[in-house]
């Protein structure tokens, strides 16, 4: 009995090898391409069907009027930050405007809709996987964005017909991001246990005050300027540190996300 | 299911591990074979889908299946409802130490590449949602049939 056990075990074991090698030979590169863009569909409805139950979930464990007083104000503050935030670049732009001929627009990107596949969740880091991929001209590094121009992640490995980013509450998730109205703040925002952002690398000279909004710098290649990450909550600033840092709020609902636009070029 | 229905559910039910339990059960209720090809057919797709190596599930899953038929084989009952929860909890169990392992040598012996991954909770909660839900199945079995006991095995 245990030779025949171990003769199952073995024949497992070696076609499962067989497979690992023919993917690593790209041998099965077609099939596997097949499958991928095969499962895509119920995938999307699964990932759909769960996140249904996430947001029930989340409305059923609050407090019923809280909940709608607090819906209101959030969907009203979105729509005021985005229109603030709007207002502010177009003003930005107004001055460039008398300074430059060559202007363009901010809404001249290049962009491409994808649907969230699936999310995963690590201690760290909460990573999405997008159904698209390098043939639609997505590439690691390129920002993702919901709503009215909110960050919601980054890019980081891209696949034939698939990619996979990471929401900005991931610590793996960097974007060079600037506080509003206040030029000179520059730093780098990375997410902190999956849940905030931190804003680091703030020189202890700068002032920055709790309520500020912080946007993407548009130093980084292929991320423009003004895409807007989140309020400034806190401000951590230790005497004997070269920078100080500041925790940001994220604008974007960032639970069950369902579709993200990625700007391409 | 398992990363597009379970991954964005609320926590701490998204540490739920449908697929696991689903192979525990095959294995349990029907036979080795079928669990074998479950294995191989849902870390196929798991990885065709996942950022981290290829192999990496096929791997993982393979390691908790094997050693769950292995123990189920020289020192537990397949009609016991304890036997099938205490499987169930050592198949994740081997499954989670398998992956950190495959994730650990791929990280060329990196323990902070680990960081991420090893945390009680992403230990503990699939433990026992899995050993929940194959409890659930196993009452339900037992309602239908008398394949299987409920609680103690009387000799």
């Amino acid at each position: 009995m245990l030779k025949f056990l171990n003769k199952r075990i073995i024949l497992f074991l070696s076609s499962v090898f067989c497979i690992i090698l023919l993917h690593y030979l790209g041998l099965l590169r077609p099939l596997e391409n097949y499958a991928v863009a095969g499962l895509k569909p119920l995938e999307k409805i699964l990932y759909q069907a769960g996140a249904g139950v996430q947001n029930f979930y989340n409305r059923e464990t609050n407090d019923q009027n809280w909940e709608k007083i607090s819906k209101d104000l959030e969907q009203e503050n979105k729509t005021l930050l985005a229109e603030n935030v709007r207002l502010k670049i177009l003003e930005d732009e107004n001055k460039a405007l008398r300074e430059q001929l060559s202007f363009f627009t901010r809404n001249n990107y290049r962009q491409t809709t994808a649907n969230v596949l699936m999310v995963e969740n690590n201690k760290q880091e909460r990573i999405i996987t997008l159904d698209k991929g390098a043939d639609d001209g997505v590439k690691a590094g390129q920002v993702l964005i919901a709503g009215e121009g909110m960050a919601v992640g980054k890019t980081f490995a891209v696949q034939k017909n698939i990619s996979f980013g990471y929401l900005i509450t991931s610590s793996q998730c960097e974007l060079a991001a600037v506080v509003l109205n206040q030029p000179g703040t520059s730093g780098l925002t990375a997410g902190s246990m999956g849940l905030t952002v931190s804003l680091n690398f703030i020189p202890q000279t700068e002032k920055i005050d709790a309520g500020s909004i912080v946007v993407t710098s548009g130093l980084e290649p292929g991320i423009p300027r003004g895409l807007v990450i989140g309020k400034i909550t806190e401000v951590v600033k230790e005497s004997n540190d070269l920078f100080q840092s500041a925790v940001i709020n994220p604008a974007a609902e960032l639970n069950g996300p369902r579709i993200v636009s990625i700007i391409i070029n | 299911m398992q990363e597009s229905f379970i991954s964005p559910l609320p926590f701490p039910f998204f540490y739920f591990n449908l697929l696991l339990s689903s192979l525990v059960l095959l294995l349990f209720f029907f036979s080795f074979e079928l669990a074998l090809a479950g294995t191989l057919i849902a870390g196929i797709l798991l990885d065709l889908q996942s950022y981290y190596f290829f192999g990496l599930h096929i791997l993982s899953l393979a390691a908790a299946i094997v050693l769950a038929f292995l123990i189920l084989y020289k020192f537990f009952t397949n009609r016991s409802l304890y036997s099938l929860m205490l499987l169930s909890a050592i198949a994740t169990a081997a499954e989670t130490i398998a992956r950190v392992i495959l994730l650990w040598v791929a990280n060329l012996f990196n323990e902070s590449a680990l960081n991420n991954i090893i945390s009680w909770e992403s230990w503990l909660y699939p433990i026992i949602f899995n050993a929940v839900l194959v409890a659930a199945v196993f009452y339900l079995v037992h309602y239908f049939s008398t394949k299987v006991k409920a609680v103690f095995i009387t000799r």
